[in-house]
């Protein structure tokens, strides 16, 4: 590299011209209290709610608690650094995070911070962590579909852009697998993905951008850290840091996906620093604020009309319950802001169901609008069927003799069940979905023992890739017509062939 | 510092007892307090202490107070402060009430750093735009400070102004390696 100092001496005299000389008035407060990521400032009296502070050694902090004679903040940094007496400044600024195109494919903590090693992220923009959610007026129906890969949602719970679907399970169901899987489908389809991963432990979120990178999916995604070695504030901001970073795709009339995993750890991380400034405790100690700590995050994803450009965010919520139990605070709250849940049952998962949704309490109460119309042509009764399947194989345990319609029945749930089933990251196409679901509703693979199915299904997939690319490609861009349906069948007793 | 928040309501209260037309003698009474309060720090020590009797304590804040004009509010003042353990808290208390007497009188008190002697009529000019920045009268006390090479900087409790040459040097410096060049 050559170096000019000519140059860098005129870089300088210019720099030197341009700087005005300016008089600096800051409000002062002095930290009386500091400790477990909180501040307690006298005096500070102008200072707004969420306004950022600066304390020594250029540590910022959010006011929260305005009170008569002190206020409480969040610190951002070590407490260590700060001590009682030390002055506060205030900065006249909520807190912003920098949003834009280079914060694709990197890593960053909750404010915008670089943690990937990989430079300095170099963008001019920025945006308030703590935006208004958009009103009626700008916004417009969920009608576009965003496939997640994964063959239960699609066919039974899908999703819509601008839609906000809650994932919810015990730990150790797939919740976050279902997440990742849904953002490596979105691969080649211009939806940008943010992951807010909240209290989860550095070498969780490791291997998740690993294998984000290995299926090139890092590219089009924003991984915002807040880890369980962080502070609580940092674990508070997050999701909203997040949610601004999406926002500034959707504003531009682009589609966004954003994964808060979990927001159980974002209210527990809010409940700790809501006891610590000593607000007073609610149900199960959380502060009474809590329904909207979430309402007013999950509002801010939207589809905006086609004036303002069309864009949505998606939000795909992570709430992971205890021992099942989907009546407890937090659980009820989001589920009621959510459009719909999709339920992952630790008794499937164990039971060999994978991913473990369970379509009995999984519901999407907008997506159905969103469905392709291909999807919704062979999905007909694959929801009903399957509950019907799980009452008679309850039933069944209890009697041995089965009239045929029974068992039929039986079989064709086993079957249903079995097609269902996906490998971990392994999004599928929505048209192999299609086809695969189209092949057990017509009862193709009744007559096969059930470890034949996912050869079957194989086999179906190479066959479609090799030979039937076009036809596909075409059916689902339109309704499944009668001549469409002969061609399935065509195709579906092509690939039974090779099997008897 | 949880013991301003204190020192603030206990200052306020003073301040409720002494009347408009007494408020100046009373602030000088109230430095003149401080003054040999910092000035003996080991009477101070023994005003603080939690082993000398609120009699002996009594005795030695009489002596300063003796030739006072509200002698009798201070005596007052402090048996209620003695028997509730808040000796400590004297000095702090002593700075609220003298803050809080400005600001009944709409001023604040400024300590002005300047990098080199000034005349009265500078001063009196950097006085003004302060207040003017402020919108507070303001009671300075001039200090000197080379370091911060020209200009000035005022600082109360509750704000900073920031004028000098060193903190405009600073934020040159801060620009210069956080812009892109």
């Amino acid at each position: 590299m050559n170096i000019h100092p000519e140059e860098i001496s005129s870089i300088i005299r210019n720099k030197i011209d341009n700087f005005k000389f300016d008089i600096d008035v800051n409000e002062t407060g002095k930290i009386v209290q500091v400790g477990d990521g909180i501040a307690r400032v006298y005096g500070l009296e102008h200072v707004m709610a969420g306004e950022m502070v600066l304390f020594p050694n250029d540590i910022y902090g959010m006011a929260l608690n305005l009170e008569q004679e002190n206020i409480g903040c969040i610190v951002f940094g070590d407490c260590k650094y700060i001590k009682e007496g030390d002055i506060v400044k205030r900065t006249g600024r909520i807190l912003e995070v920098p949003v834009g195109e280079a914060m694709l494919g990197r890593v960053v903590d909750p404010l915008g911070q670089p943690i990937d090693g990989k430079g300095d992220i170099k963008t001019d923009k920025y945006l308030p962590i703590e935006r208004k959610a958009l009103g009626v007026i700008d916004r417009q129906p969920v009608k576009e579909p965003l496939q997640t890969g994964i063959k239960p949602i699609d066919s039974m719970i899908p999703i819509g852009r601008g839609q906000r679907e809650l994932i919810i399970g015990d730990r150790q169901t797939g919740k976050t697998a279902i997440a990742i899987d849904t953002i490596i489908n979105q691969k080649g389809k211009d939806v940008v993905c943010v992951y807010v991963a909240i209290g989860q432990k550095r070498s969780t979120i490791a291997k998740l951008v690993d294998t984000l990178d290995k299926n090139g999916a890092l590219a089009y995604t924003i991984v915002v850290c807040a880890s369980a070695s962080d502070t609580p504030s940092m674990l508070y901001v997050a999701p909203y840091a997040g949610c601004s970073m999406g926002e500034y795709f959707r504003d531009k009339g682009q589609h966004a996906l954003i994964i808060y995993d979990d927001l159980s750890k974002h209210a527990a991380a809010y409940r700790e620093i809501s006891l610590l400034l000593r607000r007073p405790p609610g149900r199960e100690a959380y502060p009474g604020d809590v329904f909207y700590l979430h309402s007013r995050l999950l509002e801010r994803a939207s589809k905006l009309t086609d004036k303002l450009g069309g864009g949505s965010l998606t939000a795909l919520p992570i709430i992971e319950t205890k021992a099942e139990d989907i009546s407890a605070y937090i659980p009820t709250n989001v589920i009621s802001i959510t459009d719909g849940q999709i339920y992952l049952s630790s008794r499937l998962f164990y039971s060999g169901i994978r991913p473990a949704i369970n379509p009995g309490l999984s519901v999407s109460r907008v997506g159905g609008n969103a469905q392709i119309k291909a999807m919704k042509g062979v999905v007909g009764q694959l929801r009903l069927d399957l509950a019907q399947y799980n009452e008679l194989e309850a039933f069944s345990k209890f009697g041995s003799d089965l009239d045929k319609t029974t068992r039929s029945q039986l079989r064709r749930g086993e079957r249903l069940i079995e097609i269902l089933k996906q490998d971990i990251y392994n999004p599928l196409p929505v048209e192999k979905q299609i086809f695969i679901i189209f092949m057990a509703n017509e009862g193709y693979l009744d007559e096969f023992e059930l470890n034949k199915v996912a050869l079957i299904e194989e086999d179906l997939f190479t066959l479609l890739d090799s030979k039937y690319s076009e036809f596909t490609a075409e059916m689902i861009k339109y309704k499944i017509t009668d001549q469409t349906k002969e061609k399935m069948h065509e195709i579906c007793k092509e690939v039974i062939a090779h099997f008897n | 510092m949880k013991d301003i928040i204190v020192a603030k309501r206990y200052a306020l209260s003073v301040l409720y007892n002494i009347g408009e037309d007494n408020l100046a003698a009373f602030i000088d009474e109230v430095k003149y307090i401080k003054a040999v309060l910092d000035q003996n720090t080991e009477l101070y020590n023994l005003l603080k202490s939690k082993i000398v009797s609120i009699h002996d304590k009594l005795e030695f804040f009489e002596t300063i107070v003796n030739d006072l004009e509200h002698k009798e509010i201070w005596l007052s003042f402090f048996l209620v402060l003695m028997p509730k353990q808040r000796g400590d808290i004297l000095q702090q208390i002593l700075d609220e009430i003298i803050k809080n007497a400005y600001l009944s009188k709409n001023a604040k008190a400024v300590k002005l750093t300047l990098a080199y002697d000034h005349d009265e009529d500078t001063i009196l000019k950097i006085a003004k735009s302060i207040e003017k920045q402020i919108g507070y009268k303001i009671i300075y006390q001039v200090s000197i400070d080379k370091s911060i090479i020209g200009g000035f900087i005022a600082k109360s409790e509750d704000f900073c102004i920031d004028a000098s040459v060193l903190g405009n040097l600073n934020k040159f410096v801060n620009q210069s390696i956080t812009d892109k060049v």
